[in-house]
């Protein structure tokens, strides 16, 4: 089964999000801030990870860019949730390597959809 | 040279040549009566004398004769005529005694009357001799001795007179010989004196007044600094020099004067004009006292205003220790004391005449800095009794330092013109902060209103998400009211959602966080992709949707915001047609770029609330009452965009008929300056 990293500060969406994602079959982590997501990324490597941007300490981005950094990570795919739909954020987002870029309020069926398919496009 | 006067001198030359016409005259009148009195004496005297003489001459020889003729011949006649004759005689000499004026005269007559009278004597005798005898003859022969004295007599006297006669005549030639010769000597002098006189004065006068024309001749060409020759011996001459003078030196200084004052119009409309330019009162205030302080060559100049902001401008070479000290004239308090004017400073009060209140204590911390010629001027704010001054201070202890009138009254001018200058600096300071509170309370709202729509996206998701998955089933089976009820709560938070979407938009584009990425794009294609995504929607609405576009419509513009434009124009008229109605999209070149016109046949909006129609969240009343959904902040958004393009957008509406909203935006030959981007040239206008 894959694994799939989800970290929000909100629980409501947090629970939301594991809930569609269990749904759709996958093995879910739920975290609730930067640190742990960093720290769960680097033990557990799952496949995918959702980020929302806005957690407090460190952000969706900072997890990101660290993850891209960190040779045993780097292949993981990533999708930024954001509140934000400025460009900045957006082009930041990408910067920092996010594969998508999903803003709230989302569809979680679309979600979902766009998980399957990133992970069907990495899959060789 | 000796000082005379012209009327001096032309009375000396006309009292010479008067004497001498009245020398000439006086000598003809003594000529002339010399003259006569030796013709009188010719005909008075002589000439009747001698004639007389003469006719006692004629009688004597006649009697004579007679007497002679009668003894010979025994002629009683001859005898009567020599009594009438002898009768005579005595008559002739008393006439000739009448006439007699000298005694030589006299005493010829009685020598000619005594031989007379004894010629006669003898003459009774001898007629009474008998004629033609012997006692004839010899009585004959001594009345003829006797006759012959009587005759020499006459002839000495005859030739005396004779004598005289040619005395008289000779004397009266040498008058008129010398009279003529005086009077032509005396016409000569006079002609002479004339002359000189003429000559004299001509040469005196004439070379200054030559002198004269020629100085008033330069002055007439603007050497104004010639004056002429104080060295004439005349004193007319003298005194029109210097009168000539006196008016050259008034002129002088009439034009020195006006020179100053247009000097120190222009140098105050330079300083006027360098104070209404700082826009700050602390600025403004320095660029006066330094303005005035140039102006006037001052060493320093204090500016109090009536708030107590004050500026000390001291000229670069004044002493800086006089500087200090005058830093405390501008801490003492204006006391309503009247300025003390001493002979080298002036003082003079704005708005009211007369002496400008300046307390002794000032006049003495003036005095104590060096002042020798101050200039106070104040002046009133126009909303408090509050006074402010201007107080220029020469420290220069010459007596062109003191504040002419001119320069009194330009300062007054620039010091009136400063007070209005600065209460508008201090509008505008006041304009300034206001504008600063305002962008700052703008600020905060946009950020209040960006943080308000991202945290309302967090609870939204949520809302939104639990909501797709209980109608998605995720929940176990719902029934179809449920579903229902939970159509009404997604509607609703989709409405939600995009009020927050414009919201967010509108708060970004008026923060000017909205950057235009601009570049020639034709219109064409964004309007045909905007319109065949809005086909779906006006299918369902049972609206039919037509687009004429033009080809190669290129303008200068974000291609994302401009297709946000076209979404939201087609949406509303899209949303506000009936079903039935219809929906046209014309895309064409226009005169300064390209033109879009969406056109619907819906439900219109009511003309009084067309003026409303960019206002934000205002919403037409018709909208509300058909409950069409909607934020009111479509059209605010779409004329923000536009008008950042520097494009235009027109509304036309009727009630029940429809609505046709045109928008122009420029291409980039007709892109204001100030919206393109600096990276791209703008080409000429053609």
């Amino acid at each position: 089964m894959t694994t799939v990293l989800i970290a929000d500060d909100d629980a409501d969406i947090r629970d939301l999000v594991s809930f569609k994602l269990e749904q759709a079959n996958f093995q879910v982590t739920a975290v609730a801030d930067g640190e742990s997501a960093l720290a769960v990324a680097r033990e557990q490597h799952p496949r995918l990870a959702v980020l929302d941007i806005a957690m407090p300490g460190m952000s969706g981005v900072d997890v990101c860019r660290l993850l891209r950094g960190d040779p045993s990570t780097k292949d993981m795919m990533i999708i930024l949730l954001t509140a934000r739909v400025q460009e900045h954020d957006i082009e930041g987002g990408f910067s920092a390597g996010a594969d998508d870029y999903v803003t709230k309020p989302f569809s979680p069926r679309e979600l979902v959809s766009r998980v399957e398919a990133l992970l069907a496009r990495a899959r060789p | 040279m000796r000082t005379t006067s012209v009327e001096r001198l032309l009375n000396r030359a006309f009292g010479t040549l008067m004497v001498l016409i009245l020398a000439a005259g006086a000598a003809g009148i003594a000529a002339s009566a010399l003259q006569y009195q030796s013709i009188q004496l010719l005909t008075e005297r002589v000439v009747p004398l001698r004639l007389a003489n003469k006719q006692l001459h004629n009688e004597m020889s006649q009697a004579q004769s007679a007497l002679r003729g009668y003894l010979l011949l025994g002629d009683p006649a001859l005898l009567a005529e020599h009594r009438r004759h002898a009768a005579q005689q005595p008559l002739a000499v008393a006439r000739m005694r009448e006439l007699a004026r000298v005694d030589a005269d006299r005493a010829d007559i009685d020598d000619q009357d005594l031989a007379a009278q004894a010629w006669r004597d003898h003459a009774l005798v001898q007629t009474r001799t008998a004629p033609r005898s012997a006692a004839a003859l010899v009585t004959s022969e001594r009345g003829r001795r006797l006759y012959a004295p009587m005759i020499v007599a006459n002839a000495r006297m005859d030739a005396r007179l004779a004598a005289d006669a040619d005395r008289l005549r000779a004397r009266a030639a040498t008058i008129r010989s010398v009279t003529l010769t005086t009077s032509l000597l005396t016409i000569i002098a006079a002609a002479l004196v004339a002359a000189l006189t003429a000559v004299r004065v001509f040469s005196r006068i004439n070379a200054p007044l030559q002198d004269i024309v020629r100085v008033l001749d330069r002055l007439r060409h603007g050497e104004v600094g010639v004056r002429a020759p104080d060295n004439s011996g005349l004193v007319e001459i003298r005194a029109v020099v210097q009168a000539l003078n006196e008016l050259a030196d008034t002129n002088d200084r009439a034009r020195r004067s006006a020179a100053e004052r247009t000097r120190l119009d222009g140098a105050a409309r330079e300083v006027g004009i360098d104070i209404r330019q700082h826009m700050s009162v602390a600025s403004a205030i320095e660029a006066a006292a330094a303005g005035l302080g140039r102006m006037l060559a001052a060493e320093h100049v204090l500016v109090r205003l009536p708030d107590g902001q004050n500026c000390l401008w001291s000229d670069a070479d004044a002493a800086p220790d006089a500087s200090d000290a005058l830093r405390r004239y501008l801490d003492l308090p204006l006391e309503l004391a009247l300025f003390d004017t001493d002979t080298s400073s002036f003082g003079w009060a704005a708005d009211q005449p007369g002496p400008t209140p300046l307390s002794d204590r000032q006049a003495d911390v003036l005095t104590a800095a060096g002042a020798h010629s101050v200039l106070v001027i104040a002046f009133r704010d126009p909303d408090t009794p509050a006074i402010g001054t201007v107080t220029v201070v020469r420290t220069e202890p010459d007596a062109a330092a003191a504040f002419t009138e001119g320069e009194v009254q330009v300062t007054e001018g620039l010091v009136a013109g400063f007070r209005r200058g600065l209460a508008k600096a201090q509008l505008f300071e006041q304009e300034q902060e206001l504008v600063r509170r305002l962008k700052a309370l703008d600020q905060a709202k946009t950020d209040f209103m960006s943080t308000v729509s991202h945290e309302l996206r967090t609870p939204l998701t949520s809302i939104s998400g639990y909501l797709e998955m209980l109608r998605d089933g995720d929940a176990g089976e719902i029934s179809d009211d449920q579903d229902r009820m939970l159509a009404v709560i997604e509607r609703n938070t989709s409405r939600l959602r995009s009020l927050i979407e414009d919201l967010l938009v509108l708060s970004r584009i008026e923060a000017g966080a909205l950057r235009l990425h601009r570049s020639p794009c034709d219109i064409g294609p964004l309007v045909d992709a905007a319109v065949a995504a809005m086909l779906p929607a006006a299918e369902e609405n049972g609206v039919q949707l037509n687009a004429e576009i033009e080809t190669g419509l290129v303008a200068f513009v974000d291609p994302a915001q401009f297709d946000r434009v076209l979404v939201n124009l087609l949406n509303n008229a899209v949303k506000f047609t009936p079903g039935g109605g219809e929906v046209t999209v014309l895309a064409r070149h226009d005169a300064d770029g390209v033109l879009v016109r969406v056109a619907d046949t819906g439900i219109g909006i009511p003309e009084a609330e067309q003026p409303e129609l960019f206002t934000r969240f205002f919403r037409a009343s018709n909208a509300i009452e058909r409950a069409i959904p909607g934020t009111g902040l479509g059209l605010p958004i779409v004329r923000t965009i536009i008008v950042r393009h520097g494009g235009h957008i027109a509304v036309e509406s009727a009630l029940d008929r429809g609505t046709i909203v045109t928008v122009r935006v420029p291409d980039q030959a007709h892109t204001p300056a100030e919206t393109q981007p600096a990276a791209v040239g703008a080409p000429e206008a053609p």
